[in-house]
């Protein structure tokens, strides 16, 4: 199965809004390339950008790497940020920490996680306060 | 719909890939809210938006949409036309109101 397999990696900026989408818009270029069904990878754009934002808003940036196989697509987000206190209060669709700023670009609504879960097949958040946050999560294709 | 129809119907300036206007238009959805947007935008949608920051970009072309729809004539900066031409999304700006602007879309689909 090794071998067939397709990996990615991305560095993200914190802090960047500018580059922000960057790595989900190249992560879909390539699932298009390489022929998966569009609403396989309209749910990996959605969880990867969500992701991606959370780590500019949040973590002063991270990692993502992604993994192709014939049936399944892993994401695995990793920051070194902040943590998150309480992962069940931060699933809740409408909470938020984020900062005024944020908001008035147009994010900040506390939907970052719940969309991940929403468009993945499988998601595990772990995460501790001043380490950091590690999201591992699976899109079936 | 194409694009330039649409454009001249909303009495929009085209701001970025004016090459592309004959793109089709097949849906519209208004939200400024980017996390919405992202996961309720279709691919052919026009987006309606009042947002111009830099992000718009992303979020159309993860979503497909055919367009973003700028509406009330908001000021977008040269960085986020630049960035977004260079990623092949559309932009257009109206004068009309979002609501105004979907309900002339709205008699077009």
């Amino acid at each position: 199965m090794a071998d067939n397999s397709y990996k990615l990696h991305f560095d993200i900026d914190g802090e960047d809004f500018s580059v922000a989408g960057e790595a989900s818009s190249n992560i879909k270029k390539v699932l298009n390339k390489l022929g998966i069904p569009p609403a396989i990878v309209r749910k990996v754009a959605v969880a990867t950008y969500e992701g991606e934002i959370n780590m500019v808003i949040h973590a002063d940036g991270g990692t993502i790497d992604v993994e192709i196989t014939p049936e399944c697509i892993k994401i695995l987000l990793k920051d070194k940020g902040p943590g998150i206190k309480s992962i069940d209060l931060a699933m809740q669709e409408g909470y938020s920490t984020a900062t005024a700023k944020v908001r008035e670009l147009g994010f900040g609504a506390g939907m970052g996680l719940p969309n991940m879960q929403k468009y993945t097949d499988y998601m595990k958040v772990t995460s501790e306060v001043g380490v950091g946050t590690t999201i591992e999560m699976h899109v079936n294709i | 719909m194409t694009v330039e129809k649409l454009a001249q119907v909303l009495n929009a300036d085209i701001l970025t890939c004016a090459e592309d206007k004959d793109k089709q238009v097949t849906g519209c959805y208004v939200c400024d809210l980017l996390s919405l947007a992202m996961s309720k935008v279709r691919a052919g949608d026009a987006w309606i938006t009042v947002q111009t920051n830099i992000n718009i970009a992303a979020v159309a072309v993860l979503t497909d949409a055919a367009c973003v729809v700028v509406a009330e004539g908001m000021h977008i900066e040269d960085s986020v036309t630049a960035k977004a031409g260079s990623e092949g999304v559309t932009i257009i700006k109206t004068q009309m109101s979002a609501f105004d602007a979907a309900m002339e879309i709205g008699k077009l689909l």
